[in-house]
Protein backbone atom coordinates (compact mmCIF):
# COMPACT_ATOMS: atom_id res chain seq x y z
CA UNK A 1 0.00 0.00 0.00
CA UNK A 2 1.25 3.41 -0.75
CA UNK A 3 0.64 5.66 2.43
CA UNK A 4 -0.05 9.26 1.73
CA UNK A 5 2.72 11.94 2.92
CA UNK A 6 2.80 12.60 6.58
CA UNK A 7 3.23 16.27 6.07
CA UNK A 8 0.47 16.80 4.05
CA UNK A 9 -1.81 14.71 6.47
CA UNK A 10 -0.29 17.26 9.24
CA UNK A 11 -0.99 20.66 7.06
CA UNK A 12 -4.65 19.13 6.43
CA UNK A 13 -4.85 18.37 10.27
CA UNK A 14 -3.99 22.47 10.60
CA UNK A 15 -6.95 23.55 8.58
CA UNK A 16 -4.78 24.22 5.47
CA UNK A 17 -7.18 23.19 2.62
CA UNK A 18 -4.83 22.82 -0.25
CA UNK A 19 -3.43 20.08 1.67
CA UNK A 20 -6.69 18.31 2.08
CA UNK A 21 -7.44 18.63 -1.36
CA UNK A 22 -4.38 17.11 -2.01
CA UNK A 23 -5.32 14.17 0.32
CA UNK A 24 -8.61 14.33 -1.65
CA UNK A 25 -7.23 14.03 -4.90
CA UNK A 26 -5.31 10.87 -4.13
CA UNK A 27 -7.65 9.12 -2.13
CA UNK A 28 -11.08 10.08 -3.16
CA UNK A 29 -10.60 7.40 -6.01
CA UNK A 30 -10.25 3.89 -3.94
CA UNK A 31 -12.80 5.92 -1.92
CA UNK A 32 -15.98 6.59 -4.19
CA UNK A 33 -14.81 3.35 -5.87
CA UNK A 34 -15.26 0.83 -2.34
CA UNK A 35 -18.02 2.90 -1.61
CA UNK A 36 -20.31 2.65 -5.48
CA UNK A 37 -19.86 -1.13 -4.92
CA UNK A 38 -20.56 -1.46 -1.42
CA UNK A 39 -23.43 0.58 -1.71
CA UNK A 40 -24.11 -0.32 -5.74
CA UNK A 41 -25.82 3.48 -6.39
CA UNK A 42 -24.13 6.27 -7.24
CA UNK A 43 -25.91 8.87 -5.46
CA UNK A 44 -25.00 6.62 -2.06
CA UNK A 45 -22.03 6.25 -3.39
CA UNK A 46 -21.37 10.41 -3.64
CA UNK A 47 -22.87 10.56 -0.16
CA UNK A 48 -20.52 8.21 1.59
CA UNK A 49 -17.46 9.67 -0.43
CA UNK A 50 -18.25 13.07 1.41
CA UNK A 51 -19.29 11.93 4.32
CA UNK A 52 -15.84 9.92 4.52
CA UNK A 53 -14.00 13.06 3.78
CA UNK A 54 -15.41 15.19 6.34
CA UNK A 55 -14.93 12.29 8.84
CA UNK A 56 -11.63 12.72 7.56
CA UNK A 57 -10.99 15.84 7.95
CA UNK A 58 -12.85 16.53 11.50
CA UNK A 59 -10.33 13.53 12.84
CA UNK A 60 -7.16 14.22 10.65
CA UNK A 61 -5.40 16.39 14.14
CA UNK A 62 -6.43 12.75 16.26
CA UNK A 63 -4.52 10.44 14.03
CA UNK A 64 -1.30 9.28 15.14
CA UNK A 65 -0.43 7.29 12.56
CA UNK A 66 -0.32 4.09 14.23
CA UNK A 67 -1.36 2.85 11.15
CA UNK A 68 -1.54 3.90 7.93
CA UNK A 69 -3.44 6.59 6.20
CA UNK A 70 -4.81 4.20 3.56
CA UNK A 71 -5.80 1.72 6.46
CA UNK A 72 -7.43 4.00 8.24
CA UNK A 73 -9.60 5.64 5.22
CA UNK A 74 -10.31 2.32 4.25
CA UNK A 75 -11.83 1.52 7.51
CA UNK A 76 -13.96 4.90 7.31
CA UNK A 77 -15.19 4.11 3.99
CA UNK A 78 -16.04 0.34 4.19
CA UNK A 79 -18.17 1.25 7.49
CA UNK A 80 -19.88 4.10 6.30
CA UNK A 81 -20.98 2.67 2.67
CA UNK A 82 -21.96 -0.26 4.90
CA UNK A 83 -23.87 1.78 6.69
CA UNK A 84 -25.33 3.48 3.83
CA UNK A 85 -26.13 0.23 2.22
CA UNK A 86 -27.97 -0.57 5.11
CA UNK A 87 -29.94 2.26 5.62
CA UNK A 88 -30.88 2.19 1.77
CA UNK A 89 -31.91 -1.42 1.70
CA UNK A 90 -34.72 -0.05 4.05
CA UNK A 91 -35.88 2.53 1.56
CA UNK A 92 -34.97 -0.13 -1.31
CA UNK A 93 -38.34 -0.40 -3.21
CA UNK A 94 -38.49 3.28 -3.97
CA UNK A 95 -34.90 3.46 -4.96
CA UNK A 96 -35.56 0.41 -7.50
CA UNK A 97 -38.27 2.98 -8.75
CA UNK A 98 -36.39 6.10 -9.09
CA UNK A 99 -33.33 4.10 -10.37
CA UNK A 100 -34.81 2.61 -13.64
CA UNK A 101 -36.15 6.01 -15.01
CA UNK A 102 -33.18 7.66 -14.15
CA UNK A 103 -31.71 5.06 -16.35
CA UNK A 104 -33.56 5.09 -19.35
CA UNK A 105 -32.87 8.96 -19.38
CA UNK A 106 -29.11 9.21 -19.08
CA UNK A 107 -28.47 6.11 -21.46
CA UNK A 108 -29.15 8.32 -24.47
CA UNK A 109 -25.69 10.29 -23.77
CA UNK A 110 -22.66 7.81 -23.37
CA UNK A 111 -19.98 7.23 -25.61
CA UNK A 112 -18.34 3.69 -26.51
CA UNK A 113 -15.60 3.83 -24.31
CA UNK A 114 -18.42 4.42 -21.23
CA UNK A 115 -20.71 1.94 -21.91
CA UNK A 116 -17.53 -0.40 -21.81
CA UNK A 117 -16.29 0.83 -18.25
CA UNK A 118 -20.01 0.59 -17.25
CA UNK A 119 -20.59 -2.99 -18.41
CA UNK A 120 -17.85 -4.05 -16.93
CA UNK A 121 -18.76 -2.47 -13.18
CA UNK A 122 -22.30 -3.67 -14.22
CA UNK A 123 -20.86 -7.05 -14.27
CA UNK A 124 -19.33 -6.69 -11.23
CA UNK A 125 -21.99 -5.13 -9.77
CA UNK A 126 -24.41 -8.19 -10.56
CA UNK A 127 -21.69 -10.69 -9.05
CA UNK A 128 -21.79 -8.36 -5.42
CA UNK A 129 -24.88 -8.02 -5.38
CA UNK A 130 -25.57 -11.63 -4.40
CA UNK A 131 -23.28 -10.87 -1.37
CA UNK A 132 -24.13 -9.21 1.85
CA UNK A 133 -22.31 -6.00 2.62
CA UNK A 134 -19.40 -7.23 4.88
CA UNK A 135 -18.77 -9.75 2.05
CA UNK A 136 -18.63 -7.42 -0.29
CA UNK A 137 -16.40 -4.95 1.44
CA UNK A 138 -14.04 -8.37 2.11
CA UNK A 139 -13.58 -9.36 -1.89
CA UNK A 140 -13.26 -5.50 -2.72
CA UNK A 141 -10.26 -5.24 -0.10
CA UNK A 142 -8.90 -8.60 -1.33
CA UNK A 143 -9.52 -8.74 -5.11
CA UNK A 144 -9.49 -4.93 -6.30
CA UNK A 145 -7.58 -3.35 -3.44
CA UNK A 146 -4.92 -6.24 -3.00
CA UNK A 147 -5.14 -6.11 0.78
CA UNK A 148 -3.41 -8.83 2.47
CA UNK A 149 -5.25 -10.86 4.99
CA UNK A 150 -3.37 -9.11 7.82
CA UNK A 151 -4.09 -5.55 6.44
CA UNK A 152 -7.85 -6.88 5.71
CA UNK A 153 -7.90 -7.82 9.40
CA UNK A 154 -6.54 -4.15 10.33
CA UNK A 155 -8.77 -2.28 8.26
CA UNK A 156 -11.99 -4.28 9.37
CA UNK A 157 -11.08 -5.10 13.08
CA UNK A 158 -11.76 -8.70 13.14
CA UNK A 159 -8.92 -11.35 13.23
CA UNK A 160 -7.29 -13.30 10.19
CA UNK A 161 -9.29 -16.35 11.00
CA UNK A 162 -12.43 -14.24 10.45
CA UNK A 163 -11.13 -12.67 7.44
CA UNK A 164 -10.81 -16.03 5.91
CA UNK A 165 -13.74 -17.41 6.85
CA UNK A 166 -15.82 -14.38 5.56
CA UNK A 167 -13.53 -14.39 2.18
CA UNK A 168 -14.30 -18.22 2.08
CA UNK A 169 -18.31 -17.39 2.52
CA UNK A 170 -18.30 -15.17 0.09
CA UNK A 171 -16.67 -16.80 -2.46
CA UNK A 172 -19.02 -19.99 -1.96
CA UNK A 173 -21.49 -17.66 -2.42
CA UNK A 174 -20.67 -16.26 -6.08
CA UNK A 175 -20.08 -19.78 -7.05
CA UNK A 176 -23.42 -20.51 -5.74
CA UNK A 177 -25.16 -17.68 -7.63
CA UNK A 178 -24.24 -18.73 -11.07
CA UNK A 179 -24.62 -22.31 -10.45
CA UNK A 180 -28.30 -21.46 -9.23
CA UNK A 181 -28.76 -18.05 -12.27
CA UNK A 182 -29.07 -15.68 -9.82
CA UNK A 183 -25.24 -14.15 -11.15
CA UNK A 184 -26.76 -13.70 -15.09
CA UNK A 185 -23.87 -12.23 -16.72
CA UNK A 186 -21.44 -14.50 -18.87
CA UNK A 187 -18.91 -16.03 -16.92
CA UNK B 1 -6.32 -34.53 3.98
CA UNK B 2 -10.21 -34.86 2.99
CA UNK B 3 -11.88 -33.08 -0.02
CA UNK B 4 -13.67 -30.87 2.04
CA UNK B 5 -10.54 -29.26 3.91
CA UNK B 6 -8.85 -28.91 0.69
CA UNK B 7 -11.35 -26.98 -0.52
CA UNK B 8 -11.61 -24.65 2.53
CA UNK B 9 -7.60 -23.94 1.77
CA UNK B 10 -8.53 -23.25 -2.26
CA UNK B 11 -10.84 -21.09 -1.26
CA UNK B 12 -8.98 -18.64 0.79
CA UNK B 13 -5.20 -19.00 1.41
CA UNK B 14 -4.46 -21.31 -2.03
CA UNK B 15 -6.28 -19.13 -4.44
CA UNK B 16 -4.72 -16.30 -2.14
CA UNK B 17 -1.22 -17.32 -2.88
CA UNK B 18 -0.77 -17.37 1.04
CA UNK B 19 0.00 -20.68 1.67
CA UNK B 20 3.47 -21.76 2.90
CA UNK B 21 5.06 -23.81 0.40
CA UNK B 22 5.09 -27.56 2.07
CA UNK B 23 1.23 -26.84 2.41
CA UNK B 24 1.00 -25.50 -1.51
CA UNK B 25 2.38 -28.66 -2.78
CA UNK B 26 0.07 -30.82 -0.46
CA UNK B 27 -3.16 -28.99 -2.25
CA UNK B 28 -1.49 -29.63 -5.37
CA UNK B 29 -0.77 -32.94 -5.47
CA UNK B 30 -4.94 -33.58 -4.26
CA UNK B 31 -5.50 -31.75 -7.01
CA UNK B 32 -3.49 -34.31 -9.13
CA UNK B 33 -5.54 -37.29 -8.29
CA UNK B 34 -8.93 -35.52 -7.41
CA UNK B 35 -10.66 -33.76 -10.36
CA UNK B 36 -13.80 -32.77 -7.97
CA UNK B 37 -11.68 -30.48 -6.24
CA UNK B 38 -10.04 -29.48 -9.17
CA UNK B 39 -13.45 -28.29 -11.09
CA UNK B 40 -13.94 -26.85 -7.99
CA UNK B 41 -10.73 -24.02 -7.98
CA UNK B 42 -11.08 -23.88 -11.99
CA UNK B 43 -14.84 -22.54 -10.91
CA UNK B 44 -13.65 -20.37 -8.07
CA UNK B 45 -10.95 -18.48 -10.11
CA UNK B 46 -13.43 -17.97 -12.89
CA UNK B 47 -16.81 -16.67 -10.60
CA UNK B 48 -14.64 -15.37 -7.19
CA UNK B 49 -11.07 -13.94 -8.32
CA UNK B 50 -11.14 -13.41 -12.67
CA UNK B 51 -14.26 -10.62 -12.57
CA UNK B 52 -12.24 -8.49 -10.40
CA UNK B 53 -8.97 -8.05 -12.12
CA UNK B 54 -8.40 -5.14 -13.86
CA UNK B 55 -11.04 -2.85 -12.79
CA UNK B 56 -10.57 0.53 -12.84
CA UNK B 57 -10.59 3.13 -10.26
CA UNK B 58 -13.37 5.00 -10.28
CA UNK B 59 -13.81 9.05 -10.12
CA UNK B 60 -16.55 10.40 -7.89
CA UNK B 61 -17.90 13.67 -9.60
CA UNK B 62 -16.39 16.89 -9.39
CA UNK B 63 -19.25 18.72 -7.22
CA UNK B 64 -18.53 15.87 -4.62
CA UNK B 65 -14.92 18.13 -3.64
CA UNK B 66 -17.13 21.33 -4.43
CA UNK B 67 -19.81 20.04 -1.40
CA UNK B 68 -16.98 19.01 0.68
CA UNK B 69 -15.13 21.99 0.26
CA UNK B 70 -18.00 24.53 0.93
CA UNK B 71 -18.93 22.04 4.21
CA UNK B 72 -15.62 22.30 5.45
CA UNK B 73 -15.44 26.21 5.07
CA UNK B 74 -18.87 26.83 6.43
CA UNK B 75 -17.83 24.93 9.31
CA UNK B 76 -14.41 26.48 10.29
CA UNK B 77 -15.96 30.46 10.06
CA UNK B 78 -18.66 29.12 12.53
CA UNK B 79 -16.10 27.95 14.58
CA UNK B 80 -14.30 31.06 14.36
CA UNK B 81 -17.40 32.96 15.01
CA UNK B 82 -18.25 31.09 17.73
CA UNK B 83 -14.59 31.78 19.32
CA UNK B 84 -14.82 35.13 18.73
CA UNK B 85 -18.40 35.58 20.42
CA UNK B 86 -17.56 33.41 23.27
CA UNK B 87 -14.52 36.28 23.77
CA UNK B 88 -16.48 39.25 23.07
CA UNK B 89 -18.85 37.72 25.61
CA UNK B 90 -16.09 36.96 27.94
CA UNK B 91 -14.18 40.26 28.23
CA UNK B 92 -17.14 42.53 27.84
CA UNK B 93 -17.79 43.92 31.12
CA UNK B 94 -14.08 44.77 31.28
CA UNK B 95 -14.08 47.08 28.70
CA UNK B 96 -18.00 48.46 28.59
CA UNK B 97 -17.75 51.92 27.74
CA UNK B 98 -21.42 53.13 27.16
CA UNK B 99 -22.23 54.22 24.02
CA UNK B 100 -22.30 58.32 23.99
CA UNK B 101 -25.88 58.85 23.29
CA UNK B 102 -27.31 57.20 26.25
CA UNK B 103 -24.68 58.83 28.42
CA UNK B 104 -25.31 62.81 27.50
CA UNK B 105 -29.25 62.03 28.12
CA UNK B 106 -28.59 60.33 31.66
CA UNK B 107 -26.66 63.45 32.08
CA UNK B 108 -28.88 66.29 30.92
CA UNK B 109 -31.95 64.33 32.72
CA UNK B 110 -29.70 64.32 35.82
CA UNK B 111 -28.59 68.07 35.06
CA UNK B 112 -32.48 68.80 34.85
CA UNK B 113 -33.80 67.03 37.91
CA UNK B 114 -31.03 68.76 40.32
CA UNK B 115 -31.75 72.23 39.09
CA UNK B 116 -35.58 71.50 39.11
CA UNK B 117 -34.61 69.93 42.45
CA UNK B 118 -32.70 73.13 43.85
CA UNK B 119 -34.59 75.75 42.15
CA UNK B 120 -38.29 74.33 44.04
CA UNK B 121 -36.06 73.92 47.19
CA UNK B 122 -34.47 77.16 46.99
CA UNK B 123 -38.20 78.64 46.25
CA UNK B 124 -39.87 76.96 49.08
CA UNK B 125 -37.19 78.89 51.89
CA UNK B 126 -37.40 81.95 50.37
CA UNK B 127 -41.52 81.70 51.21
CA UNK B 128 -41.18 80.41 54.42
CA UNK B 129 -38.85 83.55 55.18
CA UNK B 130 -40.95 85.87 53.90
CA UNK B 131 -44.16 84.25 55.90
CA UNK B 132 -41.46 83.98 58.84
CA UNK B 133 -41.20 87.69 59.02
CA UNK B 134 -44.64 88.48 57.74
CA UNK B 135 -45.72 86.76 61.13
CA UNK B 136 -43.45 88.85 62.95
CA UNK B 137 -44.32 92.15 61.80
CA UNK B 138 -48.25 91.19 62.28
CA UNK B 139 -47.14 90.34 65.85
CA UNK B 140 -45.34 93.58 66.69
CA UNK B 141 -47.86 95.65 64.91
CA UNK B 142 -51.01 94.15 67.13
CA UNK B 143 -48.85 94.79 70.16
CA UNK B 144 -48.29 98.58 69.16
CA UNK B 145 -52.00 98.46 68.31
CA UNK B 146 -53.52 96.81 71.50
CA UNK B 147 -51.31 96.67 74.80
CA UNK B 148 -53.85 95.34 77.14
CA UNK B 149 -53.58 92.13 74.89
CA UNK B 150 -50.19 91.88 75.64
CA UNK B 151 -50.86 91.64 79.22
CA UNK B 152 -53.75 89.54 78.64
CA UNK B 153 -51.14 87.51 76.30
CA UNK B 154 -48.64 87.50 79.52
CA UNK B 155 -51.57 86.50 81.94
CA UNK B 156 -51.82 83.44 79.52
CA UNK B 157 -48.55 82.09 80.74
CA UNK B 158 -50.28 80.79 83.74
CA UNK B 159 -47.51 81.06 86.36
CA UNK B 160 -47.16 83.47 89.28
CA UNK B 161 -43.30 83.69 88.42
CA UNK B 162 -43.92 84.91 85.05
CA UNK B 163 -46.89 87.41 86.54
CA UNK B 164 -44.35 88.47 88.93
CA UNK B 165 -41.57 88.91 86.16
CA UNK B 166 -43.76 90.55 83.61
Amino acid sequence: MVDLFTDIVKQAAQGDMGAFEQIYKKACGFVYSIALRIANNKSDAEEVTQDVFMQIFKNLKNFEFKSSFKTWAYRITVNTAINKYKQASREKYHRLEYESVANRISVMDKTAEFINKESAEERVASFLRVLDPEQRACILLREIEGLSYKEMSEVLKININTVRSRLRRARGALLEGVTKGAITHEV
Amino acid sequence: MKCERIKEIIATDYIDGQLDEKLKRQVQAHLGICSQCLAYEESLRKVAVEPFKNLEELSPPDFVWERIRVNIEEGQAQHRGSILTFLKNSLQPFFHIPRPAPLFAAIAVAILVITVTSAVVSLNSVARIKSYFQEQEDFLNSLEANPENSQAGSGNLGTTIEEYLF
